[in-house]
């Protein structure tokens, strides 16, 4: 029991380590740092731009009103921008196995999935953080929202990110059982990360089921959305469940495809 | 050199790109299944709007669903050419395509026209089937349906080479991601990529009918076009192709200027 309590504390300081020193990095690069939050702020809002004329020629979407697209868009990129910029390494999961990335990883005694996870993060993705920061600092103050909201928005954020999380683990690890299928993983991972930009009322029937269940679009924006304008206990459990068994899953698919995992031959290891 | 053997060589590249395809069947199957639920996933919104009764106008749902599939299927097939122009830039693979007999433009340009050319019909039937079967498929005029043809092959060139302009910014700018990010989405509001031209403002479909990025895209518009707009239209696409080469090709011979190969 020590022993595993010591090692669960080593992992954590682990995992700190690696946020500092990448976070680090990343800021190093002043300049183009600010290019690319730029871009990627500007970037972000032609999503809300396309939505204001849809709002304008259509009205109302089903109970939403433009407000709540303030709100969708920041879960969705807080998201994004959270993992592109401190678990970079799982977007990239597929492309590093393929060029034999991981096998330095095997070497250390630190956690694997720990190792795999940490990467250099993505200096746009700054820009995605700061958007959804922006997205809801504005939604908070249009629907007048209590200040006290914060405390469940962060609990929203981080089982968001953990559905995220757990997808990605996922679809990257595929490329342990299908080999060059590096595109395949961003494909399933832009698949999921579009309809997360939509309103949830627009699925109904089997593409609702589709976009809840088997891929978790709605998850990660649109009904943590709905909890936050009408806040219930009850939904705020099934998305923590939701997120427990997307991160188990994730986890024991990772696992199970570093098994079947060769080595690169790389002879490098650092 | 004859203008056939010319032709014979970038032939090749074209023929390359469609091999380079079919060898990753993963990848084209990964961008099918996007494609699909893309398309779908627009579609079910449009359905939800349209069903509102919100929307006054002549433009029904299958034809705003059938703008917005056609217009991806561009997307589809010139796609990563940014990418691929920047990585030659930065790696410094350009330095090598100089001593080669060929253009690298034109290289550029016949290996997405290969790429195109297979995965077309892929991306027309995965397209066709789901659209004609949940939403039914709209009339076509015969000028229309010429027009669909003319308005692709020239949409996928000018979409190249407007991507072409994008990743040559890279001799110049060290990360040329944001710029890239930003004229990408001005070029989504106005090409109709997410809201169909047809239900926007006058003034915008004006200013769309002429700007540059979104004329590549003019395929999603086919059901606003009578035949002298399709002649207007079709004038527009081969002016914006040769200014547009025009410039990709002054970007390309000044960067060259920039370019220092240290051997090794």
């Amino acid at each position: 029991m020590e022993a595993k309590k010591n090692t669960f504390k080593k992992n954590i300081l682990w995992i700190i380590e690696c946020i500092r020193l990448n976070f680090l990095s990343a800021i190093s690069y002043k300049e183009s740092l600010w290019i690319q939050v730029f871009g990627m702020f500007v970037n972000n809002i032609a999503f809300l731009v396309c939505w204001y004329f849809v709002f304008k020629v259509f009205g109302d979407f089903g109970g939403w009103s433009y407000k709540e697209l303030f709100a969708l868009n920041a879960f969705a990129s807080i998201s994004y921008g959270l993992i592109f910029v401190f678990l970079s390494g799982l977007p990239n999961l597929s492309n590093n196995v393929l060029n034999g990335n991981i096998d330095r990883f095997f070497t250390q005694p630190k956690n694997i999935l720990i190792n795999v996870l940490m990467g250099d993060s993505k200096l746009s993705a700054f820009g995605d953080l700061l958007f959804g920061i922006t997205g809801f600092v504005i939604y908070f103050v249009i629907t007048q929202t209590s200040i006290l909201y914060v405390i469940p928005l962060f609990a929203l954020i981080i089982l968001s990110v953990s559905i995220y999380v757990g997808y990605l683990l996922v679809t990257q690890s595929l490329i342990f059982w299908i080999p060059n299928s590096v595109e395949l993983s961003e494909a399933l991972h832009h698949l999921m990360l579009g309809p997360a930009l939509y309103p949830n009322k627009a699925f109904v029937g089997i593409p609702r089921i589709l976009f809840t269940f088997v891929i978790p679009s709605i998850l990660i924006s649109s009904f943590p959305v709905d909890i936050l304008r009408e806040f219930s206990i009850i939904d705020l459990c099934l998305l923590l469940i939701f997120s427990f068994c997307w991160v188990s899953f994730g986890v024991f698919v990772f696992y199970k495809g570093v098994r079947r995992y060769e080595s690169g031959n790389l002879v490098l290891s650092n | 050199m004859s203008f056939r053997n010319e032709l014979k060589k970038y032939i090749s590249f074209s023929s390359t790109a469609q091999k380079e395809v079919m060898n990753y069947p993963a990848n084209l199957f990964g961008r099918i299944i996007i494609h699909v639920f893309r398309i779908l996933a627009l579609g079910f919104i449009y359905s939800y709007l349209f069903s509102l009764d919100t929307f006054k106008g002549d433009f029904t749902l299958s034809q705003a669903v059938w703008s917005l599939g056609l217009i991806q299927i561009i997307y589809q097939s010139s796609r990563n050419v940014y990418r691929t122009v920047k990585e030659d830039i930065l790696f410094g693979k350009i330095s090598v395509v100089l001593n080669k007999p060929y253009n690298y433009l034109l290289s550029v340009i016949f290996t997405v026209l290969g790429e195109a050319s297979f995965k077309v019909g892929f991306f027309i039937i995965v397209t066709v089937i789901p659209l004609a079967l949940i939403w039914g498929i709209p009339t076509f005029t015969t000028e229309q349906l010429i027009f669909l043809i003319v308005s692709f092959i020239l949409g996928v060139i000018l979409n190249t080479v407007v991507d072409i302009c994008l990743g040559l910014t890279a001799f110049w700018v060290e990360n040329s991601d944001p710029i890239y990010w930003i004229v990408t989405k001005i070029s989504w509001v106005f090409s109709g990529t997410f809201i169909p031209l047809a239900i926007m403002p006058d003034l915008f479909k004006n200013i769309a009918f002429v700007f540059p990025l979104s004329v590549p895209f003019y395929i999603g518009r086919v059901f606003e076009f009578d035949n002298s707009l399709i002649i207007k239209a079709i004038s527009v696409m081969v002016i914006w192709l040769l200014v547009l080469s025009f410039l990709s090709l002054q970007l390309f011979n000044r960067g060259l200027k920039k370019i220092s190969i240290n051997g090794g």
